[in-house]
Formats: C-alpha cells, sequence, structure tokens
C-alpha cells in the first residue's frame, strides 16, 4: 500500500497545485476571494503552483522510476484538473479550504507512509 | 479555404469531427471499457466466483506443472498446443488450456480452458461460453458483423480523422490557458463548449498518446511502404529482423515423447531469477519439433513485449536466443505500444487510464451535442415557425441519442444477457454480443421517432435503474454477491459491482439535470406563448411588415 | 440530348466542390505523401534495416496529418492537389534514385 499512499499524496498536491495556478487567474480568483488579486500575489500563486506541481513530480518519479512515474503523474493531474475546474464551477469559496486541506492531508501521507 | 488559416481550422475541426465522431464513440468507449477487460471477463463467468483464487506462489510451481502436464495428457492429447497458466494479479487462478486442430479452412481451433480448484483436485470444467471483456477488446478494432481487415481500415480512417481533429483543435484554441479552468455552468452552448474544451485539454496527452499509438499499433497495415522500399516487400524477412527469437516452427510429423515440463524449471529459475512466470506454452506435441515456451509476468514494466524462452520438447535444451538490449528505435516502438494496452498499469494508474479514456467519450459527445445545440439555436426561428428542423440537424440529434444514450443501456444490456441467457444455449456468447447491438438499434428505432428531450430521459433512466441494478443481478445469480466479494477481498468482482453502481448513479443525476432543463425550457416556452398571445397582433403587424 | 442549364463554370468553383476536392487531395494525395515519405525515410536513415523502418513507419501518420492540413491551409484546391501530387512525385523519385 505504500505506493498507493504516495499517489494520493502526490494527488493532494497537484490539487493544490492546480488550485493555485487558478488562483492566479484574475477572474477565479475573485470567484473564490470575492476580491481581485494583486499582481504580487497573482504571480505568488502562480510560481507557487508550478514549485508543487515540479516538486509532486519529482517525489512521483523518485518513487515509481521514470517511466511509470511519469505516465502515472501524467494521468494524476488530468484528475487533479478535472476536481479543480469542479470546484471552481461548483463550490468557489470552498476552494481555498479544499487547497489547504490538501496540503495538509498530502504532507500528512507523505510523511507516513 | 477561409479566409484565415484560423477560420479554416476552425472549419476544418468540426466537420472531420462531426462526420466519424459516432464511431469514434464507440471506439472510444469499447477501448476505454476494456481497460477493465480481464475483470470483464471474470464477472462474466460465475462459475469461477468461487473456490478457484490463489495468488502466484513460486514453492507450487514444479507441482503445478507436473498437475497441469499430466492433466493435459489426458484431456488433450491431439490438441494444437497446449497452455498452463498460473495466477496473476488480474487473472488469480490456475487453468490449463489447449487449442483444439483447426476444421479444415479455419486458421484457429478451439480455445478450451479448465479453471483448477482449490482443493487440488478437482478441475472446473463447465464455464459459460462469454466473451466477456474480450467483446469490448475486439470491438474497439475489429468492430463487429465485418471481415477484420475491413473493420480496421475503417476504425484506421476515422483515427487518422480523430488525429486531425485533435491538431487543429488545438491550433484552434487560442486562449487555451487563460481558459483552462473555465467551467460557466447553465448557459446552454457555452457550457457545452466549456465541457468540450476541459474534456479535451486536461486530458489532451492522453488524447493524443492514445490516437497516435493506436494507429501505431496497425502501422504495418496501414503503412508498409517502409517495408516496400527496404525489404522490396519482404514482410516475413522484416518481422524475422524485429524480432529474432519469434521464429514458428511446423510440426515434422515424426512423434517424440514430450520431457517433463519440471524439469526445465531449474534453468527458467536461473535465467529469470524471482519474476513471476505467466504462463507456459507446449507447441506441436510429441513431435520432434515440440516447443517449450517460458512467457514471464512482466509486472509494472513499461514494456509490451514478450520475450519468452523457448526450449525444445524433447531435449530440453533452450533453443531461443539470448535477448540483446533493444535498439533506440525498438524500445521507442515498444513503449509507444505498451502506452496503448496499458499492460503494465496497476490498478491506481489503470483506473487514471480509465478517467481519461472516460474524459475522451465525454470529449467527442460534448463536441457533438454542441454542434447540435448550436444548429438548433440557429435553426430556432425557423422551427418556432412550423418548419422541420433540417436533415442535417435530425440525422445528428438522432445519432447522438443512440450512441450516447444508447451504448452504456446496450452495455448493460450485455451484462444482462450474459447472465440470464440459458448456460447451455446454442451460441450464447454470440448473443449475448447480439443484445448490445439489438438495444442500439432499438434506441437507433426510437430516436427516429422521437428525439426530444423526452427519449433522452427515457434512455438515461433506464440505464441508470439497469447499471443500479447489476450487483442485485450478480447477487441473484453468482454463487457470490457483493458483500462476499467484499469480505473474501475479490476487489476485481467486488470493484465492478460497486462502479456499475455508480455509473448507474451518475446516469440517474444526469437524466435529473436533464428534467431541470426540460422544466425550464417548457416553462420558458410557456411563458412565451403566453406573451406572444398576448401581443400577437403586434407580431403579425411586424411579421408582415417584415416579410 | 438537351443539356441542363448549368453554369459549369460556377459549379467547379462552388463551395460544395471546392470541399469534396480537398477532402479527396487531403486523404488520398496525402497518403501518398505520407506513403512515399515513409518509403524513402526508411532508405535513407543510417540505422539497420529494421531499425530505420520502424522509424519511418512511426513517423507516417504525422506526414499524413501535415499533408491533410496543408490540403486545407492552401488558397484553391488546385493548389492543394499540386502540392501534395508534388511532393509525393518528388519523393517518389528520390526513392527510385536511392535504391
Amino acid at each position: 500500500m505504500i505506493s498507493n499512499s504516495i499517489t494520493l499524496s502526490l494527488l493532494n498536491f497537484s490539487y493544490l497545485a492546480f488550485g493555485s495556478l487558478a488562483l492566479a487567474m484574475f477572474s477565479h480568483f475573485r470567484g473564490a476571494f470575492n476580491r481581485s488579486p494583486s499582481p504580487a500575489q497573482s504571480k505568488l500563486l502562480y510560481w507557487f503552483g508550478w514549485g508543487v506541481l515540479a516538486v509532486s513530480y519529482y517525489i512521483g518519479i523518485l518513487y515509481q522510476g521514470f517511466a511509470y512515474g511519469s505516465i502515472l503523474f501524467t494521468g494524476l493531474i488530468s484528475l487533479a484538473g478535472l476536481l479543480v475546474i469542479l470546484t471552481l464551477s461548483y463550490r468557489a469559496h470552498h476552494l481555498p479550504h479544499f487547497m489547504a486541506g490538501s496540503g495538509v492531508f498530502g504532507t500528512l501521507l507523505l510523511i507516513f507512509a | 479555404m477561409k479566409e484565415t488559416f484560423f477560420r479554416s481550422m476552425t472549419w476544418l475541426h468540426t466537420w472531420v469531427g462531426l462526420l466519424v465522431c459516432w464511431v469514434l464513440l464507440l471506439v472510444f468507449f469499447a477501448g476505454t471499457v476494456s481497460y477493465y477487460r480481464y475483470e470483464i471477463s471474470l464477472w462474466t463467468k460465475p462459475e469461477i466466483h468461487s473456490d478457484v483464487f490463489q495468488n502466484y506462489q513460486t514453492e507450487n510451481l514444479t507441482h503445478q506443472l507436473r498437475e497441469g502436464q499430466a492433466y493435459l495428457s489426458q484431456h488433450a492429447e491431439n490438441a494444437k498446443d497446449w497452455r498452463i497458466n498460473f495466477p496473476t494479479e488480474r487473472k488469480p487462478y490456475l487453468s490449463y488450456s489447449w487449442q483444439t486442430q483447426p476444421e479444415a479452412g479455419k486458421r484457429r481451433g478451439q480455445f478450451i480452458e479448465h479453471i483448477a480448484h482449490v482443493n487440488g483436485q478437482d478441475m472446473v470444467t463447465d464455464v459459460r461460453n462469454s466473451r466477456g471483456g474480450n467483446f469490448f477488446y475486439r470491438l474497439h478494432f475489429d468492430l463487429h458483423y465485418m471481415p477484420a481487415k475491413i473493420a480496421r481500415w475503417i476504425v484506421g480512417f476515422c483515427t487518422m480523422f480523430m488525429l486531425l481533429a485533435l491538431i487543429s483543435g488545438i491550433v484552434i484554441h487560442k486562449r487555451i490557458f487563460k481558459d483552462f479552468f473555465s467551467f460557466r455552468r447553465n448557459k446552454g452552448g457555452r457550457s457545452w463548449l466549456d465541457a468540450h474544451n476541459i474534456s479535451s485539454v486536461l486530458a489532451l496527452p492522453y488524447h493524443l498518446m492514445i490516437t497516435y499509438t493506436g494507429l501505431i499499433t496497425l502501422m504495418l497495415m496501414y503503412m508498409p511502404w517502409g517495408v516496400m522500399t527496404a525489404y522490396d516487400g519482404d514482410t516475413r524477412a522484416f518481422r524475422a529482423e524485429l524480432k529474432p527469437g519469434r521464429e514458428q516452427v511446423a510440426a515434422s510429423g515424426t512423434p517424440a515423447p514430450l520431457i517433463q515440463l519440471s524439469e526445465l524449471l531449474p534453468t527458467v529459475k536461473a535465467s529469470w531469477g524471482d519474476t513471476p512466470i505467466k504462463q507456459v506454452v507446449i507447441s506441436n506435441i510429441n513431435d520432434e519439433n515440440s516447443r517449450i515456451s517460458f512467457y514471464k509476468n512482466t509486472g509494472q514494466s513499461v514494456t509490451d513485449l514478450r520475450i519468452p524462452l523457448i526450449f525444445s520438447g524433447v531435449s530440453g535444451e533452450l533453443v531461443s536466443k539470448a535477448s540483446s538490449a533493444p535498439s533506440a528505435a525498438n524500445a521507442t516502438h515498444d513503449t509507444l505500444m505498451s502506452l496503448h494496452t496499458a499492460r503494465f498499469a496497476e490498478p491506481v494508474l489503470r483506473f487514471f487510464f480509465f478517467i481519461c479514456g472516460f474524459m475522451g467519450c465525454a470529449m467527442i459527445a460534448t463536441g457533438t451535442l454542441l454542434w447540435a445545440v448550436k444548429i438548433r439555436q440557429k435553426q430556432q426561428k425557423l422551427i418556432k415557425q412550423g418548419n422541420k428542423p433540417s436533415l442535417g440537424l435530425r440525422l445528428v440529434e438522432g445519432l447522438n441519442l443512440t450512441f450516447i444514450a444508447g451504448l452504456p443501456l446496450a452495455t448493460c444490456a450485455f451484462f444482462y444477457a450474459n447472465r440470464l441467457l440459458p448456460t447451455q444455449m446454442a451460441d450464447r456468447a454470440q448473443w449475448e454480443i447480439h443484445s448490445f447491438f439489438a438495444v442500439i438499434c432499438l434506441t437507433a428505432v426510437l430516436a427516429f421517432f422521437d428525439r426530444s428531450l423526452t427519449s433522452w430521459r427515457r434512455v438515461l433512466g433506464l440505464s441508470a435503474v439497469a447499471f443500479m441494478a447489476i450487483p442485485l443481478l450478480n447477487w441473484g445469480t453468482s454463487s457470490q454477491h457483493l458483500f462476499q466479494n467484499m469480505a473474501s477481498q475479490q476487489w476485481a468482482l467486488a470493484g465492478f459491482d460497486i462502479l456499475s453502481f455508480l455509473i448507474g448513479i451518475a446516469l440517474w443525476f444526469a437524466r435529473k439535470k436533464l428534467a431541470q432543463t426540460h422544466t425550464k425550457t417548457s416553462n420558458r416556452v410557456a411563458a412565451s406563448t403566453a406573451w406572444a398571445k398576448k401581443g400577437k397582433r403586434v407580431s403579425t403587424a411586424s411579421t408582415k411588415e417584415g416579410a | 440530348m438537351v443539356l441542363p442549364n448549368l453554369n459549369w463554370r460556377a459549379f467547379i468553383r462552388s463551395q460544395p466542390i471546392n470541399i469534396m476536392s480537398r477532402s479527396f487531395a487531403a486523404i488520398f494525395a496525402g497518403y501518398l505523401v505520407a506513403a512515399t515519405g515513409s518509403g524513402l525515410l526508411a532508405l535513407i536513415i543510417p540505422l539497420p534495416a529494421s531499425q530505420s523502418v520502424l522509424i519511418a513507419m512511426m513517423l507516417s501518420f504525422s506526414f499524413y496529418v501535415a499533408a491533410a492540413i496543408w490540403a486545407f491551409s492552401v488558397g484553391t484546391s488546385r493548389q492543394a492537389w499540386r502540392d501534395l501530387l508534388l511532393i509525393s512525385a518528388i519523393l517518389y523519385i528520390f526513392i527510385l534514385w536511392v535504391s
């Protein structure tokens, strides 16, 4: 089950990353927070999102090898992206909460896997 | 073609999509379902839902080989080949199978499989005839009711259209990053477009990969010209160079006794170590040219190659050459093939593949629904004035209903036929398949007469109930029901029931959503008719002017 | 025999004919481009025969897609036919020359 907890953890991190990338955009930030982001906030969210994505990919190939890990990661981010879009569409105001939750849950899974 | 490259690509994207989308939907649907090919095959054989499950164990190999050889010598002396299939993760049982000698004019004989009971003595021999998951697997490239070659050309043609649709789609999606997360709900055509964009873009690497690798699996048939020029058309020589270990030896006709298979185990272990053995195939049985091939379980390695260790059946000496490290071209080809079949995927990754395949179906379905909605909006004025919708619109709406709503229902029909048709019925495997296509035809007939949302709700509602009832169907027609399977950790069987139930719920929600839209639209229509009646004199006056 | 009162010139230049012509060009002439391209590639790649054939066959579909997009991007359908047939002919001449 070790690989399953890592996969779940990476799913959580990808959700966090994509959520961050979404919030970096004007309209989605407004949807979640009811105010516009400052350019600095936008930039921070943007690079944070990419950063988490990169780290998740690295962890993925560390645990599953380059070939299998890359394939798994591609599938994972498709699902994570879909979940972020559904959140933005149906529960936009909860996106930051879900992101925080997935960050915590992902870290816990990674540590105790 | 149009004024700008962009407009031409938009036009191209619509038409390459629209012309073949229903065939592609069938292909994508069947392909996605066949990710769970072995699990479905297991579910369709209730006779082996209990007392046969075991894990692969190295200690048992010698015993299992001896038993297998004895059993096969007794029951299948004149067979074309024997197989001993060891338990794997996806087929957790031991079985002995063989192929009978092909009848005159046929290339293949009949495949018979007997599964070992866990008590070590009995064999389960009377398993009902069903194609199971293999039906969906074959459906997605061999279609049905036609020779395989024609089907593969049709599917290849449609796949080229799909590839063009993907490339043109990428080119025309200018706001691909800006609109990455956009999904505007309840906005009619706009929402369908967003759904189409999301299902395409989110799984874009998958879509490109699956389409291109699909073409590559049959490239020897579609584009053999490299072989024509470099090998002067000698396909055999090409195949021999490509896979040097794969030479097929014909039976010599001179009988010679077969050695004990278990004697070869030490040599196999020396080469492969602890890698599990998946299958042992014995060909040209009791002949001088008999061959014993050991196939390993490649597990999670991203490869599609099945490089066997081949021994002579008479002397036991190794006849297969050691495989050298594959060249870059071979490795690339192998990786691409394995990406398409995803044989290496363990349950979690397999589920991701399934989700991406489902998104591919969603991409096609939303594309064609988007077109239908848009064109209906365009023709709304004429339709209100009493004209019939155009032939194109009626055709598309009808095909949409037939395939998008019909395919899930047809799949259900296949599963119900599998459990409800008499087990001893002649040709029952084919009749299960006939029920699949019969339901599609019936949906088409319904679509011919009524393409309204009411029909959609009826078909979706029926599929929803049918899918939700699959666990009940399983309970009534198998020795093990869902909770027993969960308790004994048979997750393939339990997962089938659970996933069917969840799909049923999803279809029910889809039906509810349509009901809401219908009420909204009919309320709007009622309101506007009331308004129209009020202002009738005004509108007639204006139409008189406008005419 | 009385010919129908059609303006043949306008018919040839009409949109449906244009589309059909380009479609055939993309499908058939495009296939020729892909076939000759992959055939030539199989001969000229400096690797052992089986490997260059593999590479050529795997790449052939990209040529096909490129040719099809070309057929729908150029100005007229005649140009589409001309370009694709010309490219196939040149590639075929090269094949004859190399083999």
